[in-house]
C-alpha cells in the first residue's frame, strides 16, 4: 500500500494547477490543449469512482441479454454479432433498455454536461 | 519569406501589380489534405486580404482511399454557386497542377465569425429581423438548384453509398459498439428512395457558415466534401446535436427552429421534404460524427498526430450514441 496522497488526490492537484497556474499563461492553440488536458484528468478521475460499478451493471445485464459467461470485451463483441446476423431483434425492449443504460453509465464518465446526456436524464 | 511565400507572391504579381504591395503571407494550422494561406497587401493605403487553398504542399494524394476531392472541382462549384447568388467567397485564380503552386486557387477573403459555439449565443445577433435559419433555407436551396450537369466528374454518393462508406471505416477498427451497430442496423433498414440526385454541399453545418451580428449569413465555406446525392442528408446534417453546441432546443445549428429552416427551404425550391428521410440522414449524420471521432482517435493511435485533443476526442465518440437512440427509439419530434 502507498503512502499518501490517493490517486484522486494527485489528479485533482493536477487539475487545480492547469486551471489556476497554466491556462492563464497560454494563448491560442496551447491554451486550448491545456483546457483538454484537464477535461481528460477529469474523465479519469470520473472514470476511477464509477468505473467497477457500470462495468459489474454492464455485465450483468449482458449476460442475462445473451445467456452466456465472459468478459466485457467478449460479451460486447458477441452483443455485436448477435445483431449484425439477427439473432437479436433491434426492437427488442431488452436490448433497448440495456443499450440506454450503458450508454448512460459511459456518459457519465465521457461526458456528464453533454446536452443530450442531460435531456434523457431529466426525461 | 520562404520559398512557398515567394512563389505565392510571384504569381499574385504577375496577375496583379498591385499585389507588389504584399507585406505578410501566413498558413493557417491544420488541415491534412489541404492548406489554407492568408495573403495581406495594401491597396488605395487600406490593408486587404485574399486566400489561398492548395492541397497539402501543391499535391493531391491520390493514395488515400477516400482522396481529398480535386479543389480544381471545389472551386469550379463555387463559381456556379457564386452565380446562382449563394453566398460564397468569389474565386480569384485558379492554380494549375502543373504550376509551381500545383492544384488550387485563390479567393477573396470574407469578414465574419464562424465559431458555434459564439454563433449560438443568444447575444450573438444584433438585429432582431435577421432569421438565420431562414437565411439558411434559402441558401441550402440556392445550392441544391445548380445544373451541375455543366460541371465535370463530380460523385455521387446516396444514402447505401454514405452508410458502407462509414460502416467500412467502422468494422476496420474493430471495435464492439453495440449502439453502432444497432444504429447500422436501423439504417440499413430504413434507407430512403431518393427520386433524383442533387448538388450537395455536404458539410453545410454551425461553424462551416460565416455569419455577422447585423446581417446574419455572409458566406457558405468548406466545400470539401461536395457530391451528389439525397438534399436530405443536407438538411439533416446542421440539426446533428454536436452541431447544436449544447443548445439542444434550437434544432438548426443549436441557433434555430426546424420549422423556420424547412418552409423557407421548401417556399424557395418547391421540392417536398419527407420526414422519415429527414429521420434517417439525422441518424447518418449522427452516427458519421461518432466515426469520425474514433477516426480522429485513430490518428493519435496510429502516431500521425500525437496531440493530448486527437487522443481525448475518442471518448466523444458516445455522445453520439445517445443521440442516436433517441433518435431512433423516440418519436421524431420537430421543434
Amino acid at each position: 500500500m502507498n503512502n499518501p496522497p490517493s490517486k484522486e488526490e494527485l489528479i485533482i492537484s493536477i487539475i487545480n494547477y492547469i486551471e489556476n497556474d497554466v491556462i492563464s499563461e497560454l494563448k491560442g492553440q496551447k491554451r486550448f490543449h491545456a483546457h483538454v488536458a484537464k477535461n481528460s484528468l477529469n474523465i479519469i478521475l470520473r472514470q476511477l469512482r464509477l468505473e467497477e460499478e457500470n462495468n459489474s451493471k454492464e455485465k450483468k445485464r449482458l449476460k442475462e441479454i445473451l445467456k452466456i459467461d465472459g468478459d466485457l470485451i467478449e460479451l460486447n463483441k458477441i452483443l455485436c454479432e448477435k445483431i449484425n446476423n439477427d439473432e437479436i431483434n433491434i426492437n427488442d425492449n431488452n436490448l433497448i433498455d440495456h443499450l440506454y443504460k450503458t450508454t448512460m453509465e459511459k456518459l457519465s464518465i465521457d461526458q456528464p454536461n453533454y446536452s443530450g446526456y442531460l435531456a434523457e436524464k431529466n426525461n | 519569406m520562404n520559398k512557398t511565400e515567394k512563389k505565392i507572391k510571384d504569381f499574385l504579381i504577375s496577375k496583379d501589380k498591385k499585389f507588389n504591395s504584399i507585406f505578410e503571407i501566413d498558413k493557417l494550422p491544420g488541415g491534412s489534405s489541404n492548406e489554407t494561406w492568408i495573403i495581406k497587401y495594401n491597396n488605395s493605403s487600406k490593408e486587404k486580404k485574399i486566400v489561398l487553398r492548395r492541397h497539402f504542399q501543391g499535391m493531391r494524394n491520390i493514395d488515400n482511399k477516400y482522396p481529398p476531392l480535386s479543389l480544381k472541382i471545389e472551386s469550379d462549384v463555387m463559381m456556379a454557386a457564386y452565380e446562382a447568388k449563394v453566398p460564397v467567397p468569389r474565386v480569384l485564380y485558379s492554380t494549375e497542377s502543373n504550376s509551381d503552386l500545383g492544384e488550387g486557387f485563390f479567393m477573396e477573403f470574407i469578414d465574419g465569425i464562424a465559431l458555434g459555439n459564439k454563433i449560438v449565443d443568444e447575444s450573438f445577433l444584433k438585429n432582431k429581423d435577421v432569421n438565420l435559419s431562414k437565411q439558411c433555407g434559402l441558401y441550402l436551396s440556392k445550392i441544391h438548384s445548380i445544373n451541375y450537369k455543366e460541371l465535370n466528374n463530380i460523385q455521387k454518393s446516396e444514402a447505401a453509398d454514405e452508410l458502407e462508406k462509414y460502416k467500412e471505416v467502422y468494422r476496420n477498427y474493430n471495435l464492439s459498439i453495440p449502439v453502432f451497430d444497432f444504429s447500422i442496423k436501423w439504417l440499413e433498414r430504413n434507407i430512403p428512395i431518393n427520386k433524383r440526385p442533387y448538388l450537395l454541399h455536404g458539410d453545410f453545418r454551425n461553424g462551416n457558415i460565416l455569419m455577422s451580428k447585423t446581417s446574419g449569413v455572409k458566406s457558405i465555406l468548406d466545400w470539401e466534401l461536395l457530391h451528389l446525392g439525397d438534399p436530405h442528408e443536407d438538411l439533416a446534417w446542421i440539426c446533428v446535436n454536436s452541431w447544436r453546441f449544447g443548445k439542444i432546443n434550437n434544432p438548426i445549428g443549436g441557433f434555430g427552429k426546424r420549422k423556420d429552416f424547412y418552409n423557407s427551404y421548401e417556399k424557395n425550391s418547391g421540392f417536398k421534404i419527407n420526414k422519415k428521410s429527414l429521420q434517417f440522414w439525422e441518424v447518418l449524420g449522427t452516427l458519421k460524427w461518432g466515426i469520425m471521432c474514433l477516426k480522429m482517435y485513430d490518428a493519435y493511435k496510429t502516431g500521425y498526430d500525437k496531440s493530448v485533443d486527437r487522443a481525448a476526442i475518442g471518448r466523444r465518440s458516445s455522445e453520439t450514441e445517445i443521440d442516436l437512440l433517441r433518435l431512433i427509439t423516440k418519436e421524431f419530434i420537430d421543434e
